[in-house]
């Protein structure tokens, strides 16, 4: 488990750098420069020109790449083109709010997923299984702005249980936070609750034609222990690995939602980022994003590797 | 129960990275999901009385103050009682939302809307300048500047000003602002721009300094009003760009903390013996970029204020009970910007006959909603110097035959548009009108970095923007010179001469001369209107919606709120 640890840590080095390299020639190809971007109409030639000279803009791009490589090597992602901060301090502050609402989704998506999708399987056919279906279409297909406007309109603005937007830090109030969350986390996990109930379903349905399952079943074990014992051991290794990939359509997901509820997230922050041309926070925006999908992942096989002893082996 | 839903859930998670998958795990999480949608619910009344439009009272405070009627000059009298009905609500904190950037609170460099704010509640400019009637009025200093002569001004500073640190005002900080502001590589607009005009400055004594200019100027005292002085102690050693998002300053209100880009919040500022106590506590100013979002927040009862309503949703508040819509005079235009120095604008019939295409009436009801009106020049209509030039009427057969004239009757054009939400409203209205009058159009939706750049690099026909000058001044010079530099309409400098040259001269007449001025700047915009480098359509109000038991806001001709003392909030 240590060398599969060591092997899988190793690959991050040259991800990471691929995913640097690409973000950094795509934001650079994008059209407008940042002194014009951020600075606006209003700036005089000899602004935009000290503007670049000042964050060496007019550097050939693989010598601004060599430099920003170099510094974040040594933990400075550098200085905000648009905001008189460092990226590091910037993506510190707007990482919590997008960890916590990523979370919270995925906390509200598995269990709610895991618990349907078994209870689909295993009464495949009839009312539960029938609902849990047509619900999981629903949340596929019904896009997060939408739904999460419709959230807003009847939770926020007509009952007024729930806040529009805006993000309460924990450390500042831990029962405002919660309620700030509970909508955009709804929101965002309604089409990830969706995918993991069906694949929980599929994986299940699998297992229960498997012969040591009629087997137990022909010798009068309990419904239930054949589920805990049986089934969810050998359903559980799928549906995690479709979690692992789906951590990075939940941070790809929070762009849209943090602007919807406007929360400070690092949703948010890319996509003023890219609009200002700010190529420092958006460089850093994507490689934290990787990191965090990477690791997120690496979790996931590990604790598939702990579940199923057949993927130790191979 | 927080408590133990965070307990619930964090084990539950550990459990998981553990890989103790489990159904007791999956019901865990279960349970701390439905207790977190319980506690929803319980959280519900409070959030219901709060869109009863009763503001949230200070962290910390147990019951909000009674102090009935405010005589506005102390603001730290501390009953314990609760505010009577219609009573003031000196504890009140307000909070407002606007679209716009949140980067900069430094009034020597931010030319946004947290700009003015922090320059007129954090900070005291040294004049202040009624853009509508013109009116001038000593902020800073103890009376208006005493003119010496035409190129040097003496200033006494007001006296009972103190920096938010406790320490005395002085007129070294005044001569270490303007010195900051004039030394290039700070990069500040206004002292490139706003006082280009201003030579030196010397300090007379403790309290009395003195500027000299390099020119005559009959807009002095306006530009005087984009000085806003700084702590120079605080300002040197924390640095520019510390400044920029944590300053010290000698207004009403105190800073007291800032998220980059999304909320500054400001407190009352107990010692203040200058003026007008505040009759709030604090006031919250928030970046909510979606106006929907913004209208959603004040309907909830999260916003006591949305400052930057969006015209396509102000017949919303418009039809709301318990929130009023306000529409202010303010200095924004859209227009379209053409390139005049190559390509098919280049000639000035092609420019004047697009003019003769636009149907200003018809974008304020179609675009605005009748939240604007038209303009014609470059001085908005709402400005005390603002004459009233003849358009280029609307006149699609005119449009036609000047094309025909200029040996391109299938005149065909790109027309730029940023992404916002009048803008595309515009840019489909502005395309049926022209085409009405002979032009194909093309519109190109984009984001606004690109399209500037095209406009600075010279690759481009038509570009429609949306713009508010008195960001950098409210006086006529820089509304009429501003807009029609050559870096934006690509003219060369020979063309542009006459009007430089009439810029100059007129900005030579004295201030008193009020009739001079005016006609002065009458020819000025119609030179600027004939010449059509740049098409002005509308002038547009500053819209906002507050709840019904606060008053006092009031908007400058930047968008943006100006003094937030007189703001009250009533029980």
């Amino acid at each position: 488990m240590g060398r599969y640890i060591l092997r899988r840590l190793l690959l991050l080095i040259p991800t990471l750098l691929g995913i640097s390299v690409i973000a950094f020639i795509l934001i650079h190809l994008a059209p407008g420069d940042p002194a014009t971007a951020i600075l606006g109409m209003l700036a005089t030639p000899e602004m935009r020109e000290q503007f670049r000279a000042d964050f060496q803009l007019n550097d050939p791009m693989y010598l601004q790449y060599a430099k920003w490589l170099g510094n974040v090597l040594q933990g400075d992602f550098g200085r905000s083109l648009s905001s008189p901060v460092a990226v590091t301090e910037l993506l510190g502050d707007q990482y919590i709010p997008t960890i916590l609402l990523t979370a919270f989704s995925m906390g509200i998506a598995m269990p709610v997923a895991i618990i349907s999708g078994v209870a689909a399987a295993t009464r495949r056919g009839k009312v539960v299984d029938g609902v849990t279906r047509a619900t999981g279409l629903i949340g596929l297909s019904m896009p997060s702005f939408w739904l999460g406007l419709l959230f807003i309109l009847f939770f926020g603005v007509e009952l007024g249980w729930l806040p529009v937007g805006g993000y309460t830090s924990p450390t500042e109030d831990l029962g405002e936070c919660i309620r700030g969350l509970i909508l955009p986390a709804l929101t965002l996990s309604m089409p990830l609750a969706a995918v993991i109930s069906r694949i929980t379903r599929a994986t299940v349905l699998e297992v229960l034609d498997k012969d040591y399952v009629r087997t137990a079943r022909a010798m009068g074990t309990s419904r239930a222990r054949i589920l805990s014992r049986h089934v969810l051991p050998n359903a559980i290794a799928p549906t995690l690995t479709t979690i692992g990939v789906q951590i990075g359509y939940l941070l790809g997901g929070a762009v849209l939602v943090e602007q919807i509820f406007n929360i400070p997230g690092l949703g948010r922050l890319l996509v003023f980022a890219v609009s200002g041309r700010d190529y420092g926070v958006v460089q850093g925006i994507v490689l934290l994003a990787a990191v965090s999908v990477i690791s997120i992942q690496l979790i996931v096989d590990i604790i598939i590797a702990r579940i199923d002893p057949r993927i130790r082996l191979k | 129960m927080k408590r133990h839903i965070e307990e619930a859930d964090s084990q539950a998670v550990a459990e998981m990275l553990t890989g103790v998958v489990s159904r007791r795990t999956a019901l865990g999480l279960m349970a701390g999901a439905a207790a977190t949608a319980a506690l929803a619910a319980c959280g519900g009344d409070d959030d219901t009385e709060g869109t009863s439009g009763v503001s949230d009272t200070t962290p910390g405070t147990d019951a909000p103050e009674a102090s009935g009627e405010s005589d506005g000059s102390d603001g730290s009298d501390s009953s314990e009682e609760q505010p009577a009905a219609g009573g003031v609500n000196t504890d009140a904190i307000v909070r407002m939302a606007g679209d716009q950037q949140m980067t900069d609170m430094d009034p020597r460099t931010s030319t946004g809307q947290l700009g003015v704010i922090s320059r007129f509640n954090m900070f005291t400019p040294l004049v202040a300048v009624n853009s509508a009637s013109g009116e001038v009025t000593p902020k800073f200093l103890t009376e208006l500047p005493t003119e010496e002569d035409p190129q040097s001004y003496l200033m006494t500073i007001a006296p009972g000003q103190t920096w938010h640190d406790g320490s005395e005002v002085t007129a070294d900080d005044v001569k270490y602002t303007v010195d900051w502001l004039l030394d290039p590589d700070n990069g500040s607009l206004f002292g490139s721009v706003v006082l280009d005009i201003v030579d030196s400055i010397e300090v007379v004594d403790a309290s009395t300094f003195r500027i000299k200019l390099n020119r005559v100027s009959g807009s002095v005292l306006d530009r005087f009003s984009l000085i806003t002085p700084v702590p120079a102690a605080i300002a040197e050693s924390v640095g520019a760009d510390e400044f920029k998002i944590a300053p010290t300053g000698n207004g009403p209100f105190k800073f007291d903390s800032f998220t980059v880009d999304d909320s500054l919040t400001m407190v009352r500022n107990d010692d203040y013996t200058f003026g007008p106590m505040p009759q709030i506590a604090q006031a919250k100013v928030s970046k909510i970029v979606e106006g929907a979002g913004r209208i959603n927040a004040l309907q909830g009862g999260q916003l006591e204020a949305d400052v930057s309503v969006d015209p396509q949703l102000y017949p919303v508040l418009e039809g709301s009970g318990d929130i009023s819509a306000q529409e202010w005079d303010c200095a924004g235009y859209n227009g379209i910007l053409l390139n005049a120095g190559s390509g098919l604008f280049a000639d000035r019939r092609v420019r004047q006959a697009l003019a003769h295409c636009i149907n200003r009436d018809e974008l304020v009801t179609a675009v605005w909603n009748g939240q604007a009106r038209p303009q014609v020049g470059p001085i908005p209509p709402t400005n005390f110097m603002a004459s009233d030039p003849t358009p280029l009427e609307f006149d699609p057969e005119k449009s036609k035959a000047l094309l025909a004239e200029a040996g391109v009757p299938e005149a065909e054009f790109e027309l730029m548009q940023g992404i916002w939400s009048t803008g595309l409203n515009m840019a489909s209205v502005l395309q049926a009108q022209a085409q009405a009058g002979g032009f194909k159009v093309r519109v190109n939706t984009a984001d606004s970095a690109g399209q500037y750049n095209r406009v600075f690099d010279g690759d481009w026909d038509a570009f429609s923007m949306r713009g508010n000058t008195s960001i950098i001044g409210t006086y006529a010079d820089i509304y009429c010179r501003w807009t029609q530099r050559g870096i934006f309409n690509n003219a060369s400098e020979e063309d542009l001469k006459p009007l430089f040259d009439a810029l100059e001269a007129a900005d030579q007449i004295p201030a008193a001369e009020v009739e001079e001025r005016r006609a002065a700047y009458g020819a000025i915009e119609q030179m600027v209107v004939d010449e059509a480098r740049m098409i002005f359509l509308v002038n547009h109000g500053a819209m906002t919606g507050t709840v019904n038991n606060l008053s006092g806001l009031e908007m400058g001709p930047y968008q943006a709120p100006l003094s937030l003392t007189p703001l009250t909030m009533t029980a």
